[in-house]
């Protein structure tokens, strides 16, 4: 037997299993880089991802542990007895669900007008011809100069005076166009051939058809990563909802949440949960078009 | 000969009387679509601007009328006011701090998420979950990491011989300061990480099998191939992150344990936003607070305006000028 190998030069020297395993470590792979390059990342990478996740999983680790267990040392990396005590006691808040219900109307009256104004001035800016165009394009966008902080201040002033305060039509800023969301809407939308629409109109569309059945199914996916974003800004908006209102029962879930008082850090993980959850929901749909949206929309050559 | 001769000129006029119309009629179609968006423009952005220019000029408080003062506000603001400046330090601070820690972490998470590893679409999840679920959120779970007797930090610490920290201690200015800034670089990376994949994905592949046959290193590789690729993102998210960093609110807020409006005093790592919010919005100092938003606005203006023409005019530009030549075509 070991003849036969002999001749067929299939014999190697004995190596020690520590010298075995840096000649594979070493040895390049198909891409020509040593393996050990490779193994390296994949630790490196996968263990930042865990360390990312590590705080996300302590936050449903909490909201599903019992309180009399939150103080138990050495800390449950478990729940040992999970409960849904703490959703209970949480949703029995009545200031927290009221919450909930106003940032699902905040979220709604935003992504509604996302649509209705971001939308239509973004399709006015990229598919209709008119004199002027660009040059009200570029007053929009010069907008983006004064930052966010010192808008802000004069917007609460003026919002105030006109009696905005502490209702829906300062907290849900009806009308409030985003010149973010017109660039990135109107970056994707000036992509789509001409030509599809001129065939539309010779069909007999008007204008607004031609929006709603033509642009529209092909927009999808930049309308997907603003709808995505308006949602999430309506969701974790705490600076202007914070200042907006005065009223506990205007106050959105983001801002509620930090006003719960003296209850057990359990329960307010659990109204943490209660708050993010549906987020990383959507997200999960939308993340494949965010890079996508970004790759197309920022100016890469 | 003569039916043409007359008749030519009566067509031209008659076509260039439809075009007009035409013109005329896009522009109401076009009036219209922009209609909400102008509404939203004059209430929300042009006159509160306009009104803010006049405001900093004045006194002007809670219910009262403004009063003119001229500079009195602006020479305040560079001469007395250290509260001012200790908060312009700190925002400063996290600034020139996370900035870099957000970018360099994103590039380097990229590059290796770019590579063919097993659980990408997992890992990349969840780098980029933090930067997704609400500021509110993952500071309230910070609190509860941090916690100085049943967090897993000091618990960790505590396991490997060390000393508890405080690091929720509001009366030690620097822990809160780290704690602040361990967070938000949690936060912050994965956002910046998404988007230097999508620059990493649109390199030319071509340009790494010429640069490999010629022998190019794996670093020069990177010097010639990749970071000219990435370099609108990095100059976007350059810009897009002192602007961010300087707005350090909601960690602060959240992390001082405010419960109610009157802890506010608790809030001692004072960041130009936290002193805008008790200006502003505390103690309603309109006139004040507006002279305030103008200074942050002039130090920042470098930045937007460098946004402003190098990432948003040019594609702006650029995109009117290929449509305009698909018009032609």
């Amino acid at each position: 037997m070991a003849t036969n190998a002999a001749i067929r030069g299939r014999i190697r020297p004995q190596l020690s299993p520590f010298a075995r395993f840096t000649r594979y470590f070493l040895k390049p792979d198909l891409e020509g880089e040593p393996r050990i390059l490779r193994w390296f990342i994949i630790v490196v990478v996968l263990g930042g991802a865990a360390f990312m996740a590590l705080p996300l999983w302590w936050n449903i680790r909490t909201a599903f542990l019992d309180p009399s267990d939150y103080s138990h040392m050495p800390l449950y990396w478990f729940p040992p007895k999970p409960t849904l005590e703490n959703f209970r006691r949480a949703l029995q808040t009545p200031n927290l669900v009221r919450g909930y219900l106003n940032t699902l109307i905040l979220a709604a009256i935003r992504t509604v007008n996302a649509i209705l104004v971001n939308l239509t001035a973004a399709y006015a800016f990229s598919r209709l011809r008119w004199r002027g165009r660009d040059a009200i394009f570029m007053i929009y966008l010069a907008t983006m100069l004064v930052p966010g902080d010192t808008a802000g201040i004069q917007q609460f002033i003026i919002l105030r005076k006109l009696g905005f305060y502490n209702n829906w039509l300062g907290l849900g800023t009806p009308f409030q166009m985003s010149v973010f969301n017109i660039f990135l809407l109107r970056q994707f939308l000036i992509d789509i051939p001409r030509d599809i629409e001129e065939s539309a109109r010779l069909e007999g569309c008007s204008e607004f058809q031609t929006m709603r059945y033509i642009i529209l199914p092909l927009a999808k996916p930049v309308i997907a990563v603003v709808v995505l974003g308006v949602v999430q800004g309506a969701w974790s908006d705490f600076f202007w909802p914070l200042i907006m209102t005065k009223k506990e029962e205007m106050r959105t879930a983001a801002v509620a949440i930090t006003r719960l008082g003296s209850v057990p850090a359990t329960v307010t993980m659990a109204a943490t949960f209660l708050l993010d959850a549906p987020i990383v929901v959507i997200a999960q749909f939308a993340q494949r078009y965010i890079v996508e949206t970004f790759s197309r929309s920022l100016s890469v050559e | 000969m003569a039916y043409i001769a007359k008749t030519a000129p009566a067509a031209a006029r008659a076509a260039h009387e439809t075009k007009r119309k035409l013109i005329s009629r896009n522009t109401i179609v076009a009036f219209l679509f922009l209609l909400p968006s102008l509404i939203g423009f004059g209430i929300y952005v042009a006159w509160p601007l306009i009104f803010g220019i006049y405001a900093g000029f004045t006194d002007y408080r809670g219910l009262s009328a403004p009063k003119w003062v001229g500079l009195d506000n602006y020479i305040k603001l560079f001469t007395t006011d250290d509260t001012f400046w200790r908060s312009l330090r700190v925002s400063m601070l996290f600034v020139f701090i996370l900035t870099p820690a957000n970018m360099l972490l994103g590039l380097i998470v990229a590059i290796g998420l770019n590579r063919n590893i097993p659980w990408r679409a997992i890992a990349r999840t969840a780098y980029y979950m933090p930067s997704l679920v609400s500021g509110v959120g993952t500071t309230l779970v910070w609190r509860v990491l941090l916690d100085y007797e049943y967090g897993i930090v000091n618990q960790v610490i505590k396991s490997l011989g060390g000393e508890p920290v405080g690091w929720l201690n509001v009366d030690m200015l620097m822990n809160m300061f780290w704690s602040v800034t361990f967070m938000s670089v949690w936060r912050g990376f994965g956002m910046t990480m998404l988007i230097y994949l999508a620059g990493l994905q649109s390199a030319p592949q071509q340009l790494y099998d010429a640069a490999k046959v010629d022998g190019a290193s794996r670093l020069q590789r990177f010097a010639t191939v990749t970071l000219p690729a990435i370099q609108p993102m990095t100059f976007f998210l350059l810009i897009g992150q002192v602007m961010a960093n300087m707005n350090t609110f909601t960690s602060i807020y959240v992390l001082a344990g405010s419960t109610v409006d009157s802890t506010y005093a608790r809030m001692k790592l004072i960041t130009i936003p936290i002193y805008v919010y008790q200006t502003v919005y505390f103690y309603l100092f309109f006139g004040y607070g507006t002279a305030i938003g103008w200074v942050v606005f002039l130090l920042l203006f470098a930045f937007t305006f460098m946004q402003f023409r190098r990432v948003y005019m040019p594609s702006a530009q650029r995109k009117a000028a290929k449509y305009a030549g698909a018009e032609v075509a």
